[in-house]
């Protein structure tokens, strides 16, 4: 369970790595049930390229078992505080480079989200392991103390993706910006706000990762607005499925509750 | 010659890293007159301590630095016109050095960089600076008030005080994440004093030079700072008098500033 040293670290560089979070028996378990949701979501021809589905089926299935084991459940929990949602759970397989980005580009979200990535194979700083820019959480921190609001941004040329097609940011190649590499083992656990500029470079096999997305409780009118706004432009992605909304765990049947007093029926 | 990108980067992340700005023949000149300062100055190179030259016995070599394009670009572009040199030291690093980042409690008023090359290829493991990128955030509340309202989480890390009695973020101040700049003999480092820094995995004396310069100090707690500074360190702050009458203007004007301000000539290195 996180205590303060990495709660603090979360919160001054934006990502924490956690490694050997799973145990080799629970990798082995987590990558079968990966490789069926993946083969059962995949469109025909897919073959090995970047897709990303949601491994909800049975009762005891991927996703839900993950929201409600209690060492995952406890990181949101510690970095979020106690108002917190979980967004959706995906199974992300990466077989292209993933390009800086963070801080929601024009559009920042006006509520704290952080995403617990679980790394079912290695990945090293040669070869496809997230990297993030420390400290480059700006969006996040203005929301964790306004005092932040005022601090001007650097950064913004890496933000955003589409700035880096015709121009390389401070005239460097995307793998000379200095950043964090975190080399992970099957079973360690990354946890990075999205706000964090963030990649992934020199991806040359595909690799796994789980990634469980959750979000601070909206407490106003406009937060509840960014919210429905991003479901409504995903396809409702934030709709928990009816596996969730059927399960016999308490926290599950509440966070369901929650979810559809605020106006987001499982899907 | 430093871009306008380079200049860009540092203020995003507070350092540069100039691979091989020095070519093969420049770094062998660099190597065998820091040798030579260290000989003439009687210090043991293979010492496990942190030590310097004398500054008379590495003037020549000040001077050299001092009117090489180059650093005078990169002191110029950073800091702007009418800079000012700080200080010249060849010192040799036994030890590691912990996290820190000035003194943590006292933020300077004024902008000021250092220029480090060092003399042997280090790497993360063998004492080679590390950083933390963009963490350069005095260097930023000099020049843009809206920082002096911007909380800073790295306090327990900058003040080396803190460090000895507490890990900072429950590690040990050598897992705290970081970047670890690889250098070989020609590169040159450019950073504020207020990055965060250390260097850690010391398995063979490295060889550092380091050239300081400032901004030109003209508002009153700008100058005040240098002067309590000055009463504080042991050679104060002082104007090489061979710098005074450098044939180089350029030169010249790197010590004027502080001159008209009032800080005294002499020295030991003058």
């Amino acid at each position: 369970m996180l205590d303060y040293g990495p709660v603090s670290l979360f919160n001054t560089f934006g990502y924490l790595h956690l490694p050997g979070f799973f145990d080799a028996d629970e990798v082995d378990r987590l990558s079968a049930e990966f490789d069926a949701a993946v083969q059962a979501a995949s469109p025909p021809g897919a073959g090995t390229r970047t897709l990303s589905v949601p491994p909800w089926g049975a009762q005891d299935g991927l996703g839900l078992r993950l929201l409600t084991d209690e060492r995952v459940a406890d990181i949101p929990s510690k970095v979020l505080g106690h108002g917190w949602l979980p967004l959706h759970v995906r199974c992300r397989r990466l077989a292209d480079d993933l390009p800086w980005q963070g801080g929601g580009e024009l559009l920042p979200w006006p509520l704290q989200h952080v995403t617990v990535a679980v790394a079912l194979d290695r990945a090293g700083p040669g070869d496809g392991c997230l990297r993030f820019v420390p400290c480059s959480h700006r969006n996040y921190l203005r929301l964790l103390e306004p005092r932040w609001q005022k601090a001007p941004d650097y950064l913004y040329g890496l933000r955003n993706p589409k700035m880096r097609w015709d121009h390389n940011a401070l005239g460097v190649t995307d793998e000379q910006i200095p950043a964090f590499t975190t080399a992970t083992e099957p079973g360690d656990v990354v946890v990075y706000t999205p706000d964090v500029l963030h990649a992934a470079l020199g991806v040359s096999e595909p690799r796994r990762l789980i990634e469980i997305s959750y979000v601070a409780e909206p407490r106003t009118d406009a937060q509840l607005y960014f919210l429905r706004e991003r479901d409504a432009g995903s396809g409702g992605a934030f709709r928990m499925p009816r596996a969730v909304a059927a399960s016999t765990d308490p926290a599950m049947r509440d966070t369901v509750a929650r979810w559809t007093e605020l106006g987001f029926d499982p899907a | 010659m430093l871009t306008s990108d380079q200049v860009d980067l540092f203020q995003a992340f507070g350092y540069l890293h100039l691979k091989q700005a020095f070519d093969a023949e420049e770094t062998a000149f660099i190597q065998r007159e820091f040798d030579a300062a260290i000989r003439r100055s009687g210090v043991d190179p293979d010492t496990t301590q942190i030590v310097g030259a004398d500054g008379k016995a590495s003037r020549a070599l000040r001077d050299w630095f001092l009117t090489h394009a180059l650093i005078q670009d990169i002191a110029d572009k950073l800091l702007g016109e009418r800079f000012q040199f700080e200080g010249f030291n060849c010192g040799i690093y036994g030890s590691d050095s912990p996290w820190h980042a000035d003194s943590a409690v006292i933020r300077w008023p004024s902008r000021h960089i250092k220029i480090a090359l060092y003399l042997e290829p280090l790497d993360g493991d063998s004492g080679a600076l590390r950083v933390i990128p963009g963490t350069n955030r005095d260097w930023h509340w000099v020049g843009d008030p809206v920082w002096h309202d911007v909380p800073d989480y790295f306090f327990g890390l900058k003040n080396r005080d803190v460090i000895w009695q507490h890990p900072p973020f429950g590690l040990a101040p050598e897992q705290v994440p970081h970047q670890a700049l690889a250098t070989r003999p020609g590169d040159v480092l450019v950073f504020p004093e207020n990055l965060l820094h250390c260097a850690f995995g010391t398995k063979f004396p490295r060889r550092q030079i380091a050239i300081s310069f400032l901004q030109h100090p003209w508002r009153k707690d700008q100058v005040g700072h240098l002067r309590a500074r000055a009463a504080m360190l042991p050679r104060g702050y002082y104007q090489p008098r061979s710098l005074l009458t450098h044939l180089d203007p350029k030169v010249r004007a790197m010590v004027t500033g502080l001159q008209e301000l009032g800080f005294p000539e002499g020295g030991p290195d003058s």
